[in-house]
């Protein structure tokens, strides 16, 4: 059973500080938690059996509101400290997170999609607050109190030192056995649960849909029957993980009934005097509570070790590094040969060889399917090809992809996705985020071209699809550049705007600019210099 | 939410499991005190075994209370999501960008699981701890009443301390840091997807300083957050020793009169029992904040959905449409194109051309009954607001732009558009879009898995399986919004002329931007000024 991930050290400082305070707080609170049980038993036998009067037992009962008042301060201190501890780790990690999808995103994205980005930098960030704030310090305390508390009982009295001996490593040995056991079962079921809660929510984004077809009234049953699903197999992984808790318990309250009762009998035949007793009895279930609670709490280790492991599978996810340091200069010409594509699902993709070059409207154009796409994004630097070449001509020379500096190539690069990004804010924002020169004069001219004429600046992003593609190439247009890649520019557009962008795009062609365009669209087609028509050729 | 009897069971079981930790305390002081009286060791059994009892009892108890619990609540969960999902029956469909991102749905997801906490982690061990406190005091009642008033009032001042602290002064905090928090998970999903963008135009810094303002002000909230309620685990230490410290203050002078040595250990230590049950619920109640949140963000859903009302029935046969002035509302977004008027008699075709985002596929939705619209849309005489639900689906088939595949296989994915069809059916219908050996050629042929949005599967192939959808329905009345999108031309041209054979005497209304061979009667939606 692993605990502690030594890389969480690694990403976050924060995390040192973490262990600093848990060590300390668990070494007081072990110095406290005996402290008290001497003092509380001297104060009961001293007014018990000794029958002392107030006056003297004062000292003691100072010490022991002392104590107390130390264990207060502690417990305050200290949950401030983890809490914001605490959140600065997840701060730190989520930072580490975020620069690596800005760096790989494609990478990433291609390896373990969008959603599971998402919900590894929400969920498991969000899981792993009660990882930090309560499970690491249980950690230190289970390894401290029980250690120095069955060390005080020992030296206390033997026979109760025995017992505690041979019953504590009862309770880890039978977590880790019913773990084990349980391991593989409950893995199966966990797998199962994710399936079915992905199922609702599969259901409710396609309410349209079976609306539509009529079947939505008989969907709503099965809401009901993956609800009943859930719960039955939700209930089987908590029955053994409640079951696993309770046989702790059990054995974690028979042991301190076996030190309470061999005390018991003892006292009656006078072997052992009342403090002691009492002592050993008030400590007696801090060497087991501890120990328990951290194996009770196994569940919240294993869903902040597997947080802590799902975030570092993304952070330190191998990506190819681009060495290539050649700075490239007036761009001519992009060719390429022999690509060969693996997707995860399904079949290699071969990729016909072919060149674009400026001068030309560049068209690539082929069958819903045939990876137009993807040719685009292995020339942008986004996909690895296994095989084959691809090769950058500069006003110096042919450059070998892989010996050029890829950002050099990026920033060259004016990109207008099929699918554009539109973080939230104004559209002037929008686009002085890409061109903070920009004026609003320069704007409005480009909004101009690209027939948004009248549109007001300060206006919200939130247009319609048509509206938000000729706004994402006049981002384009905006952004200096010597090569322009639009993937479907006139998709959802009626057939004047159609006309506007090819106009646009010799413009671009015009002005020496490597025009490179993905449609499949006649009118394009028609227009277009250079056609690369790429079939689907599936091996 | 709903509050249900099984709540209360689940909390009697943890109050009995509670008392019980009480009952083993008080037992093991009692047999130690009195064991050092040195009487003869029969009168220790009743206590030996009552110890034994009390321990096993605790766990078994504790056992059946959170099997009882999660059960019930599970139960529960199940109850509210069909309310949600019956109410987003009734509810006017999202608006596709909404659809799209799905982010909406998976917001409601997460409040289910949160609002779960309110019933397990508060309301049941709440009363539990409750049940717990008086079987404590009661025992402390017994042996010296004035003892137990004290102890009661110090138990109620902290509970109500713990619970204004956490749910009230906090409320508003963890409900900030709640907000944010979910502000940076939409930044983050936001930039897996626009990555590129941010460096290709060089705003991957501007990014990065709204993530780092957004966690600023996790940061702020979560200072005030820690130093307002943090104190919860404080203020339950203090009651519980300054219980501990009065008791003995207060049993120590009836030592002389009246109790009996031996049970001064029992009502010294019995505060430390009687506390315990509290401990539990700080960290819930410190969340409370975002659970009211979640529980708002629930009750917004199901609130929002429209009443049901009477319906006129459609009578099976032809269909002839007649809109007057007619455009889609939604309740979102603002109107973008003039009135429609048209007038298609049964068995005629029409082209709905126009600008892109111009709201065709609002009058779509509209006519198919889905969201509500001005001016009049009349299928055979009829309303279609007025128009029984089931009446409307069987006389068109509307094929969207944004229809949903679902992740399963394909062939429930066909099955969904018409349970009847047969196997055969459904591979003519495949076959008629093209997809037949693309879906041959894949091991698992129709039984592929379509993936999560689609994911195994490019947009093109994806668009001909909505269209091999149409192909299974035999509906007068056909809608089809953009349905070339996507496929090349001379495929598009193969599958529309199947589809005209397939729909041939029927009502069709094509909505395209590109002119459609075969369908010579148009529409142009024109923008509004």
């Amino acid at each position: 059973m692993k605990f502690l991930d030594p890389r969480l050290f690694r990403i976050s400082r924060s995390s040192r500080g973490l262990i600093l305070i848990a060590v300390l707080s668990a070494i007081l609170i072990t110095v406290a938690t005996i402290a008290q049980a001497f003092l509380l038993a001297e104060l009961i036998t001293g007014a018990f059996q000794r029958e002392l009067k107030f006056s003297a037992l004062q000292n003691t009962l100072n010490f022991l509101i002392l104590v107390f008042a130390v264990r207060v301060i502690l417990t305050y201190v200290g949950e401030q400290f983890t809490n914001q501890i605490s959140h600065r780790i997840r701060v730190d990690l989520r930072r580490a997170l975020f620069n690596k999808i800005l760096t790989n995103g494609a990478e990433l994205n291609v390896r373990f999609g969008p959603g599971r980005i998402s919900l590894i930098s929400t969920k498991a960030i969000a899981n792993l607050e009660p990882y930090f704030t309560r499970f690491v310090p249980q950690i230190f305390i289970a390894a401290s109190v029980p250690l120095f508390v069955g060390a005080t009982i020992t030296y206390l009295d033997l026979t109760s030192g025995l017992i505690v001996l041979f019953t504590v490593p009862l309770i880890p040995l039978f977590g880790v056995l019913i773990g084990k056991y349980t391991s593989e079962a409950m893995r199966k079921r966990w797998r199962t649960l994710g399936i079915l809660s992905g199922y609702v929510l599969d259901l409710l984004s396609g309410l349209t849909t079976l609306k539509l077809f009529g079947r939505d009234q008989a969907q709503g049953k099965q809401v009901e029957e993956v609800g009943n699903r859930y719960r039955v197999e939700t209930m089987r992984v908590l029955k053994i993980s409640f079951l696993t808790s309770l046989a702790l318990e059990i054995i974690a309250t028979l042991s301190v009934a076996l030190i309470a009762v061999a005390i018991g009998l003892r006292l009656v035949d006078g072997e052992i005097e009342l403090w002691r007793g009492l002592v050993i009895l008030i400590l007696a279930p801090e060497v087991y509570w501890p120990i328990r609670n951290l194996s009770a709490q196994f569940h919240a280790s294993a869903d902040g070790m597997q947080s802590a492991k799902d975030i570092f599978e993304i952070i330190d996810f191998a990506t190819p590094k681009h060495v290539g340091t050649t700075k490239l200069n007036k761009i001519e010409r992009i060719s390429w040969s022999k690509l060969l594509i693996n997707y995860p699902n399904r079949d290699q993709l071969w990729l016909p060889d072919g060149e674009f070059e400026i001068g030309k409207l560049n068209l690539i154009t082929g069958p819903s399917g045939a990876g137009k796409t993807t040719l685009v994004n292995v020339l942008m630097g986004l996909l690895q090809s296994d095989i084959g070449a691809i090769q950058i001509t500069d006003s110096k020379g042919v450059h070998d992809y892989d010996a050029i500096d890829i950002n050099s190539w990026l920033e060259n690069i004016s990109w207008v996705p099929q699918d554009p990004h539109f973080p939230s804010g104004s559209i002037q924002q929008f686009i002085q985020l890409s061109s903070p020169k920009a004026t609003n004069s320069e704007i409005n001219e480009v909004l101009q071209r690209v027939g948004l004429q009248g549109i007001s600046l300060n206006q919200p992003v939130n247009l319609s699809v048509g509206q938000k593609r000729r706004l994402a190439i006049a981002r384009a247009l905006l952004h200096p550049h010597e090569v322009l890649i639009m993937d479907e520019p006139s998709a959802a557009l009626d057939p004047e705007s159609e006309a506007l962008i090819i106009e646009l795009l010799r413009a671009q062609v015009v002005a020496g600019k490597l025009v490179i365009v993905i449609s499949h669209r006649a009118e394009l087609k028609s227009k277009a210099d250079k056609v690369f028509s790429v079939e689907k050729v599936l091996s | 939410m709903r509050i249900v009897p099984r709540f209360f069971v689940a909390a009697l079981l943890g109050g009995i499991s509670l008392s019980m930790a009480v009952g083993l305390l008080a037992a093991s002081a009692w047999l130690i005190s009195m064991a050092s009286t040195q009487p003869p060791i029969l009168t220790l059994q009743v206590a030996v075994v009552s110890v034994r009892f009390f321990g096993l009892g605790r766990g078994v108890f504790r056992y059946a209370e959170r099997i009882y619990g999660h059960d019930a609540i599970l139960r529960a969960a199940t109850a509210l999501q069909i309310r949600i999902y019956g109410a987003l029956l009734r509810r006017e469909p999202m608006s596709s960008q909404a659809m799209r991102q799905g982010k909406l749905l998976q917001q409601l997801t997460a409040d289910i699981e949160l609002v779960q906490d309110r019933w397990i982690r508060i309301f049941i061990p709440g009363i539990s701890a409750a049940i717990a406190a008086w079987a404590g005091v009661g025992v402390i009642f017994w042996l010296a009443p004035d003892i137990s008033f004290i102890v009661l009032a110090i138990y109620l001042i902290t509970a109500i301390l713990i619970v204004l602290l956490s749910a009230g002064v906090s409320k508003q905090h963890s409900r900030e840091i709640f907000e944010n928090e979910s502000a940076l998970a939409d930044l983050i999903s936001d930039t897996t997807r626009g990555h590129l963008e941010a460096k290709i135009y060089g705003y991957q810094d501007a990014l990065r300083a709204s993530l780092g303002s957004g966690e600023a002000a996790i940061i702020r909230g979560e200072k005030r957050l820690i130093s307002n309620a943090g104190g919860s685990a404080s203020i339950l230490q203090s009651g519980m020793y300054g219980a501990i410290l009065v008791s003995f203050l207060m049993a120590l002078p009836k030592l002389e009169n009246g109790l009996a040595g031996i049970n001064l250990a029992v009502v010294t230590l019995l505060p430390l029992a009687i506390f315990d049950g509290l401990a539990v619920l700080i960290a819930p109640l410190a969340n409370y904040g975002k659970i009211v949140t979640a529980q708002k963000s629930i009750d917004d859903v199901i609130k929002s959905a429209t009443a049901t009302k009477a319906y006129a029935t459609l009578e099976p046969g032809t269909v002839m449409l007649k809109a007057v002035s007619a455009r889609g509302v939604w309740k979102s977004k603002s109107l973008s194109h003039n009135p429609v008027s048209l007038n298609i008699r049964a068995g005629e075709s029409l082209l709905l051309q126009g600008e892109s985002g111009i709201g065709k596929s609002s009058l779509a939705l509209a006519i198919s009954g889905l969201i509500n619209y001005e001016g009049s849309i009349r299928i055979n005489g009829i309303e279609v607001r007025d128009i029984r639900n089931e009446n409307l689906r069987n006389a068109m088939t509307v094929s969207l732009q944004e229809d949903h595949l679902f992740a399963s296989s394909i062939f429930e994915n066909m099955k969904l558009a018409n349970p009847d069809a047969s196997d055969g059916d459904i591979a003519a219908a495949l076959k008629a879009v093209e997809l037949d050996e693309l879906i041959n050629s894949i091991p698992e042929k129709m039984d592929t898995h379509i993936g999560a949005f689609g994911k195994n599967f490019s947009g093109g192939e994806l668009q001909r399986m909505r269209l091999a959808r149409v192909f299974l329905r035999k509906t007068p009345l056909y809608i089809l919004d953009e349905p070339l999108e996507h496929l090349d031309k001379q495929l598009a041209e193969r599958i529309f002329q199947r589809l005209q054979k397939h729909m041939a005497g029927a009502t069709v209304i094509v909505i395209s931007h590109e002119k459609i061979a075969g369908i010579e009667n148009r529409l142009l939606v024109t923008p509004a000024i």
